[in-house]
């Protein structure tokens, strides 16, 4: 049987209904005052009642955290941790870590954008999930679209992984009254993009998300020039260059690779204009990040407007695989500078495969 | 299952082939003669209007663009979009100077042909495209590529019966040019893989071949499929009107459908897991949610019974709300 955890945050999505932007901290008891009823408990039933494999046997949390829910079916199910009458972030991280000492194998979480946050802290790439969408804010692209498409996912998954984003609201921008979503991580969800194809299938994206990756990051270790200094922005693509370099990578950070070595990590952005003041030859290289396709302005902050302007677009280089960017209408960069955004707008080719490219438009 | 994913005809080629192959069997031992296949290649000429001499036969359309990309993609920058349903793009990644994709976008699904630059290319599309079921170039677009720069330029007109576009008249006059026909979706042969080339000089020169590449039953299907040219009419004006019909059922279901010259749709749902509800209810549509945009599908277009059918399966789903509950 396979070890799968169950943990369910009932109060997210309770926010959408009555015009808040989530139920983090004291938004529940306002949304409760408002009338809002819980939107995951329904969620978690459908995707459950649509789960036909015989082999699983879960590890879930107690009451409306995941017990509630299993127990209204057939399966097989044990129960871990406790709580309170109020379920809160540290419940889910406290409970998700017992789960991860009962030796699951895959967790399934319903939830937003926070509760993903507290399932990366403590699974991190180690466990693979699947993501049930419920929340209020929901910029993460690790979600499945549906409870269909959950459900698929628990009914096929076996070894085969691809890596999404969590995402979350960028807390020093909204202090900014902006509202954007910055990189928190990755985590691993199953890849069922092979099974869904047909006989005549109109897309040819059938290697390995993982292979597909290594062959982008060694046509770029190939391709370096020896005096030029290699800014390696964050992310899964970006790291596998650091490891065909046999070198390690900060996963969320800005590092530097010169003469095929590692010569800063997690650098900032005075180390940055100081590399671009020492170093006549200097490239960036960037992936975008899957869901909504931004290369600047999100996910490394490091990489300022004003880098931006110094590098400019010829040295910046955009690797990706296909699976994640053949999803994108465009790439997108918002810097909070216009002139930059509008210089680094237009095609923009991306990297996504060993001299193989795909030319896509950049908005700003 | 009813099978809606792979651009079939959902009618059986006429009946004349059926009895042709069936006599055939008596025939098995021996290999399809060098003057059998001028046969064909005549039959084939006469009803594209070119000369028996400019065609190539092959089993499929994929076969014939594996060998143009392997005998003339070397150190091209092998061209085609995103998403495409050529499989044979991962053998360029082997011989090509690059493979370059061009990133399909709906609306308009325009693309940048003046925008490929000046290295030379061996640019690969369907005519109409798949899966957007769009004629995505134009006779002026098309001229202009072929005259700007040193690009080799193939076009698989795999729908031209339902589209009735065609650039086969452009190929004796553009060597850098060639046209694939298949008889694999109005004539009905998916299940035998016959297609042939329209060949400019430069694709000639360099793909003629003495060698037999289809088996005696397909060659017999093949020639006498193409001596009852009016039946595979028939199928295609059955299956416009039946594209028609299924894309006005399901606009009416709340689908966004584009327009089609070809024998499929593609729709965008509301939510991205349209093929998977309809998978559950027993019909097979391409997804390409996960491989292309989020809420997209493309649905070849069955007879009257599949049709129905989807419609009825469609208006009992739930993929039509914003989220389902």
């Amino acid at each position: 049987m396979i070890k799968i955890g169950l943990v369910v945050n009932p109060f997210a999505g309770m926010g959408g209904s009555v015009g808040l932007k989530g139920t983090d901290g004291d938004l529940y008891s306002k949304a409760v005052a408002l009338g809002s009823e819980p939107v995951a408990p329904g969620r978690i039933r459908k995707v459950l009642s649509l789960v036909t494999r015989k082999d699983l046997s879960f590890i879930c949390a107690p009451g409306v955290m995941g017990e509630e829910y299993l127990k209204d079916f057939d399966f097989s199910y044990k129960v871990v941790g406790t709580i309170g009458d109020r379920t809160t972030s540290a419940d889910t991280k406290r409970i998700v870590g017992e789960m991860v000492e009962e030796g699951i194998e895959i967790l399934v979480f319903v939830g937003g954008d926070g509760t993903a946050r507290d399932v990366l802290d403590v699974v991190g790439m180690n466990i693979p999930v699947i993501a049930i969408p419920s929340g209020v804010k929901m910029f993460s692209s690790v979600f499945t679209f549906s409870a269909h498409a959950a459900a698929e996912m628990i009914n096929t998954f076996g070894s085969a992984f691809t890596e999404k984003e969590i995402l979350d609201i960028d807390e020093e921008a909204f202090i900014e009254n902006r509202l954007v979503a910055k990189l928190y991580g990755y985590v691993n969800v199953p890849d069922i993009q092979h099974l869904l194809q047909g006989t005549k299938a109109a897309s040819d994206v059938r290697s390995v998300a993982k292979d597909k990756k290594r062959e982008v990051a060694k046509y770029i270790v190939e391709d370096m020039d020896q005096d030029t200094v290699y800014i390696l922005g964050p992310g899964t693509t970006l790291k596998a260059i650091a490891d065909v370099l046999s070198l390690e990578k900060t996963l969320l950070g800005v590092d530097v690779v010169l003469h095929g070595k590692m010569v800063g990590k997690d650098i900032n952005e005075a180390d940055i204009l100081d590399l671009i003041r020492r170093y006549k030859k200097l490239k960036i290289v960037v992936t975008p990040i899957g869901g909504n396709g931004f290369i600047f302005g999100r996910g490394s902050r490091q990489i300022s407007s004003q880098v931006l302007g110094l590098v400019g677009k010829n040295n910046v280089i955009v690797v990706g695989t296909l699976d994640k960017v053949g999803p994108l209408t465009c790439l997108r960069v918002d810097t909070g500078d216009y002139e930059i955004d509008k210089a680094f707008g237009g095609k923009m080719d991306v990297v996504i495969g060993h001299h193989e490219k795909i030319i896509m438009e950049v908005k700003f | 299952m009813i099978d809606l994913s792979s651009n079939e005809s959902p009618y059986l080629p006429s009946p004349k082939v059926g009895k042709e192959v069936g006599m055939q069997l008596e025939h098995l031992n021996r290999y399809v003669r060098s003057e059998e296949i001028r046969t064909l290649k005549k039959s084939m000429a006469d009803y594209c209007g070119v000369s028996e001499e400019r065609i190539l036969i092959g089993p499929g359309t994929d076969y014939l663009f594996a060998q143009a990309i392997y005998r003339l993609g070397r150190n091209r920058n092998v061209v085609t979009f995103n998403p495409t349903n050529l499989h044979c793009m991962e053998n360029a990644r082997y011989v090509a100077a690059q493979v370059v994709r061009l990133q399909l976008v709906p609306p308009a699904f325009e693309i940048d042909w003046a925008g490929l630059g000046s290295w030379p290319g061996l640019i690969l599309f369907d005519y109409p495209n798949n899966p957007t079921g769009q004629c995505l170039i134009n006779r002026g677009q098309l001229i202009s590529l072929l005259e700007g720069g040193n690009h080799l330029v193939l076009v698989d007109e795999a729908g031209y019966e339902y589209c009735g576009k065609t650039f086969v008249d452009l190929v004796p006059k553009y060597p850098h040019l060639a046209v694939t026909r298949t008889l694999n979706k109005a004539f009905g042969l998916a299940g035998l893989r016959v297609s042939w080339m329209i060949a400019g000089d430069s694709f000639l020169e360099e793909l003629d071949t003495k060698e037999v590449l289809i088996s005696r039953v397909a060659y017999a299907a093949a020639l006498t499929a193409l001596e009852d040219i009016a039946y595979a009419k028939d199928c295609a004006a059955r299956t416009i009107s039946e594209r028609e019909r299924l894309g006005r059922g399901l606009m009416a279901l709340g689908l966004e459908v584009f327009s089609s010259e070809a024998n499929y749709l593609l729709v965008r749902a509301k939510t991205a897991d349209l093929a998977l509800q309809l998978k559950t209810a027993g019909f097979l549509v391409e997804d390409l949610s996960l491989v292309w945009l989020s809420g997209f599908c493309r649905i070849s277009v069955g007879n009257r019974e599949e049709n129905e059918a989807l419609l009825g399966a469609l208006s009992s789903l739930s993929c039509f709300d914003e989220q389902d509950s």
